[in-house]
């Protein structure tokens, strides 16, 4: 992944893109779940309302991200999440709603594990996350479940 | 009609039809009843694109295009009806219903609503997405109408049709994003507005946003087909 060459065809074969030609360096200190619900909060507030999946779908997506980053999140809230990414990147109007999924989406591709660490296990690798939603998650009772 | 009137030839779900060259491939199709499903869209008002129903696929080309603002070109390709757009028109009918409050059961428009019949159509059965309910007001400060925000679609159908008909532009919208909401003139209260009482708005409005005071539980069809003509007999003229 290091060894990727800074032109425009090189960044959109890795789900990334020029823009300004900005760079963020993280490392395992920063939590991908943590940072596409970052990029998705962003494009929220900035989409115009105008076009139905930019305007709801990235509000939703945000909903499902900030779900995931208080541990109360589900399997099928990331299967929704992926579905929203597909949505609102091909039926968006404008550039912001089609771009808005790929922290999304290269995430999920490179960082997957950290995502099910959320949801199946409740913790953050990066210790980022708080994970509050996930202990009244625990507290259930197993034997009420089955 | 201009002097330079061209004919092109395309298909749509491969059948072929002809159209005037500046035609919008959603006006090919009504005219050859071919079906693509619409919100934002009415006749006689000038497309904005918004609901993004009517997306399409042309062939040789990956990205969708919107039928009602996508002029059409000699030899185009058109799919209409397939299992991706399908999927598509059905995430984003499911966000409609999510994003603010769509109990038909205690709407004026229940069975009026073209919301509810878009559902009914594309097979939307429930919404997987939370719903997510916001508090938004109802102004019934004007004598004759109502405006609830809750059922507002943000179709703009309201904004349009008061600005290029009526001609009074009271309509407009405020905000960004998922905060945006219809206004009358700058966010007064509808019956304190510069209203000319018409009742266009109302007419367009296709779901339970925008109601006659004077009318009863749902008993409240809506006629928005008065627009084709009144544009013409104004052509006439």
């Amino acid at each position: 992944m290091l060894d990727i060459g800074v032109s425009y065809d090189a960044l959109v074969a890795v789900g990334s893109i020029m823009g300004s030609g900005g760079m963020i360096v993280m490392d395992d200190t920063s939590c991908m779940v943590n940072v596409a619900r970052f990029f998705i909060e962003f494009c929220m507030t900035e989409s115009c309302g105008k076009c139905i999946p930019c305007r709801a779908g990235t509000a939703q997506m945000h909903t499902l991200l900030t779900r995931i980053c208080e541990g109360s999140g589900t399997m099928a809230d990331l299967e929704l999440l992926v579905e929203l990414c597909a949505t609102v990147k091909e039926t968006s109007l404008c550039g912001l709603g089609q771009t808005a999924p790929n922290p999304v989406l290269s995430t999920l591709r490179y960082f997957k594990n950290e995502y099910i660490e959320h949801i199946v296990h409740k913790r953050c690798p990066a210790g980022v996350c708080n994970m509050a939603g996930a202990a009244t998650a625990k507290d259930v009772p197993v034997e009420v479940l089955a | 009609m201009s002097e330079n009137v061209g004919v092109k030839t395309l298909l749509i779900n491969d059948q072929e039809v002809s159209a005037r060259s500046g035609q919008t491939i959603l006006e090919v199709a009504r005219e050859n009843d071919i079906y693509i499903p619409t919100l934002c869209h009415l006749d006689g008002l000038t497309d904005v694109g918004a609901c993004r129903l009517c997306m399409v696929e042309i062939k040789g080309n990956n990205k969708l295009f919107a039928a009602c603002v996508t002029s059409v070109f000699e030899g185009m390709e058109v799919s209409t009806d397939t299992e991706r757009l399908r999927k598509h028109r059905r995430t984003i009918l499911e966000l409609l219903f999510a994003e603010r409050n769509h109990v038909c059961s205690v709407c004026v428009s229940n069975g009026h609503c073209d919301l509810q019949a878009m559902a009914q159509e594309q097979g939307l059965t429930h919404a997987r997405l939370p719903y997510r309910n916001p508090e938004l007001t109802v102004d019934a400060s004007h004598e004759r109408f109502t405006v609830d925000h809750n059922r507002c679609i943000l179709c703009t159908r309201c904004v349009r049709v008061c600005a290029e008909i009526e001609g009074a532009h009271v309509w407009d919208v405020m905000g960004r994003g998922i905060n945006s909401i219809v206004i009358t003139d700058l966010h007064e209260d509808w019956g304190k507005s510069s209203c000319t009482r018409c009742g266009k708005c109302v007419q367009v409005c296709p779901t339970g946003a925008l109601f006659d005071k004077s009318k009863i539980g749902s008993d409240h069809p809506k006629y928005p087909d008065f627009l084709p003509y009144l544009n013409q007999m104004r052509e006439a003229q």
